[in-house]
């Protein structure tokens, strides 16, 4: 039994730093997450619970995060993460409790749910295009940062989280948008040409250096290409013209 | 808000919201591509900031305690305060600590290296090291009645200074202030003290031997350790008028070191102890006449009590009914005399002139003020 935590031990501390085996792990502890989660729904999650299980999981990884030698045994940690988080949850949820699910039958003759008798107008062709097309732009655009050594979990971690940070970066993101050719330097060179940002946007660049790998991975979405991702990122040029002018 | 699902994992998914973030959420079976409306977003644990007093704290700790133990047991009691130096003829200085514990205990002549070898001062505290050394040294005979302490206390810290002066005066005071005479401040220029001499606050408290019955038993005793430091130290500083450490001084014939026998101290001084002789006074005949209480000029051996008639018309007769006082004085007091008189005028002229002579006179003396 020791032997046992000493190894989870272990290898929860490889799955802080190491995203592959932090999925190794959850993939391993499936079941101890699928029946943690049960004690608390009760039935299986497959019954329409499957949201459930997912929280779970990633409450799972987030005791994997968390988790702190300190701390005693890892599973019952991880048991205790995973029913705060599930409660955390059924409270979130608790506001759309009096929504009518689309999946309770429609109540006429042909007990059809109600799901069902709502003309669908999704082109689901054309959706399914548009998700194919972003698919190949996400997976084009992971390739270009996997050549700078950088995976989508890594920008996810170094994402600044305070919003004046983030106004930084977006300054930085005008100024390069406003200059091109840095753009392209960073594509050529694989380096952010961080002096001129930092003097043309007035950034320190300290906090730029905290924060390179999103700002690789911002400034690589306004290259050429990526037309959904900047598509998507509507947000920040109004945003940053606003806050500019 | 919408988000795009950017990296799908099995227990999370990297999603990318509208205004530039990459976060981490619950993947609820999301396909990388997949627009969303809402996300749970992963919790990621308070970054604990590194303790950086952790590995430190162990040390702060045994600091804060070897602070306390040197600043509050050792520094009082074990380092150098001040110094203390006793001045019989064996001269000896102690080193003491702030809460009067000795330190260290050196001679600083011959004498006071034989007081004290063989005197362990270790533990002592001063008031008790100095007791015991007294005691030494009339025991080796060193001091005898009448003899001088002479102390000097020095230390950077005047009011430690000023306190120890008066304690160690006192206590030595209190036992052996009878027969002994203890002066504070000693004179430092005979043998120059480590210390600096200027600090030495020097308080000559006379306390003048004086002669009662315990002297005279004590004589032979003063006479035997006379002998032995006439032999041992012939250069007891009892010549050198300016000292006058063991020598309260002013003793005229206070020879030599032979003349130690002799007590007979004065202007009388004949060799003879004349201590039965207590006819002091200018009319000292031998004859010790108490019974004559008749003192003053007109001493006649017949003490004229009921003579009350003082003054200069002393004439024994005490007069009370004449009460005419002043220059007019006939016995007769003419009150009428006064009153009658025709020349008021000119007797308040008198009184007036008087009265200008006497502002004159202040005028006079203003001007000699000026004067001077």
């Amino acid at each position: 039994m020791v032997r046992t935590e000493h190894s989870i031990v272990g290898q929860v501390y490889a799955a802080k730093t190491d995203p592959k085996a932090a999925d190794a792990l959850i993939g391993q502890y499936l079941g101890f997450i699928r029946s943690e989660t049960v004690k608390f729904i009760h039935t299986a999650p497959e019954n329409g619970h499957e949201d459930e299980l997912s929280i779970a999981m990633m409450a799972f990884y987030e005791a994997v995060l968390s988790y702190e030698k300190s701390r005693g045994a890892f599973l019952p940690y991880a048991a205790r993460a995973i029913k705060n988080r599930l409660v955390d949850y059924y409270r979130m949820e608790k506001r759309h409790r009096n929504v009518t699910s689309l999946h309770t039958p429609s109540g006429d003759d042909e007990d059809r749910p109600i799901l069902e008798t709502i003309p669908d107008t999704r082109d689901e062709i054309d959706a399914f295009e548009i998700r194919t097309a972003s698919q190949q732009e996400i997976q084009e655009f992971g390739a270009q940062l996997a050549g700078f050594g950088i995976s989508f979990s890594d920008v996810a971690d170094n994402c600044p989280k305070q919003e004046r940070t983030l106004d930084a970066c977006r300054r930085v993101l005008d100024y390069a948008r406003a200059n091109p050719e840095l753009l392209d330097r960073l594509v050529e060179t694989g380096r952010l040409p961080m002096n001129e940002l930092a003097v043309g946007s007035g950034t320190d660049k300290k906090t730029m250096e905290r924060h390179r790998k999103y700002l690789v991975a911002i400034l690589l979405a306004f290259t050429n290409g990526y037309e959904i991702i900047r598509g998507h990122l509507c947000r920040i040029a109004p945003g940053k013209r606003g806050g500019a002018t | 808000m919408k988000y795009l699902v950017m990296e799908v994992h099995p227990a999370y998914a990297v999603v990318l919201d509208e205004e530039g973030r990459f976060l981490k959420a619950a993947n609820l079976r999301y396909q990388v591509g997949d627009t969303v409306p809402s996300i749970v977003e992963l919790r990621t644990p308070h970054k604990a900031a590194p303790a950086l007093w952790k590995p430190l704290s162990g040390f702060a700790g045994l600091a804060a305690c070897l602070c306390l133990v040197f600043f509050g047991y050792y520094q009082p009691n074990y380092t150098a305060y001040g110094t203390l130096r006793i001045q019989i003829n064996p001269d000896v200085e102690m080193t003491v600590s702030r809460t009067d514990r000795v330190l260290d205990l050196e001679g600083l002549n011959a004498d006071g290296e034989d007081l004290i070898e063989g005197y362990s001062y270790q533990g002592k505290n001063r008031e008790t090291a100095a007791n015991e050394l007294v005691e030494r040294a009339i025991h080796m005979g060193f001091l005898s009645d009448g003899d001088t302490i002479s102390i000097t206390v020095s230390s950077d810290d005047a009011d430690w200074q000023a306190q120890e002066e008066a304690q160690i005066q006192a206590q030595l005071e209190e036992r052996y202030g009878e027969t002994i005479v203890i002066q504070l401040g000693g004179d430092t220029q005979q043998q120059p003290a480590p210390t600096p001499a200027d600090d030495a606050e020097e308080v000559v408290i006379p306390v003048a031997p004086t002669p009662d019955p315990t002297e005279e038993e004590a004589a032979p005793d003063s006479g035997s350790a006379g002998v032995t430091a006439g032999s041992g130290a012939g250069s007891r500083p009892n010549t050198n008028g300016a000292t006058g450490n063991t020598n309260t001084g002013q003793r005229p014939n206070a020879g030599g070191a032979a003349n130690d026998d002799d007590t007979d101290y004065g202007p009388s001084a004949d060799g003879v102890t004349g201590y039965d002789d207590t006819d002091y006074g200018p009319n000292a005949d031998g004859v010790t006449n108490y019974d004559d209480t008749d003192y003053g000029p007109s001493a006649d051996g017949v003490t004229d009590y009921e003579n009350t008639d003082y003054g200069p018309n002393s004439d024994g007769i005490t007069n009370y009914g004449d009460t005419d006082y002043g220059p007019y004085t006939d016995g007769i007091t003419d009150y009428e005399d006064r009153g009658d008189d025709d020349d008021d005028g000119q007797d308040n002229d008198d009184d007036q002139d008087d009265d200008d002579g006497d502002s004159q006179d202040t005028d006079d003396d203003r001007d000699d003020d000026g004067d001077d």
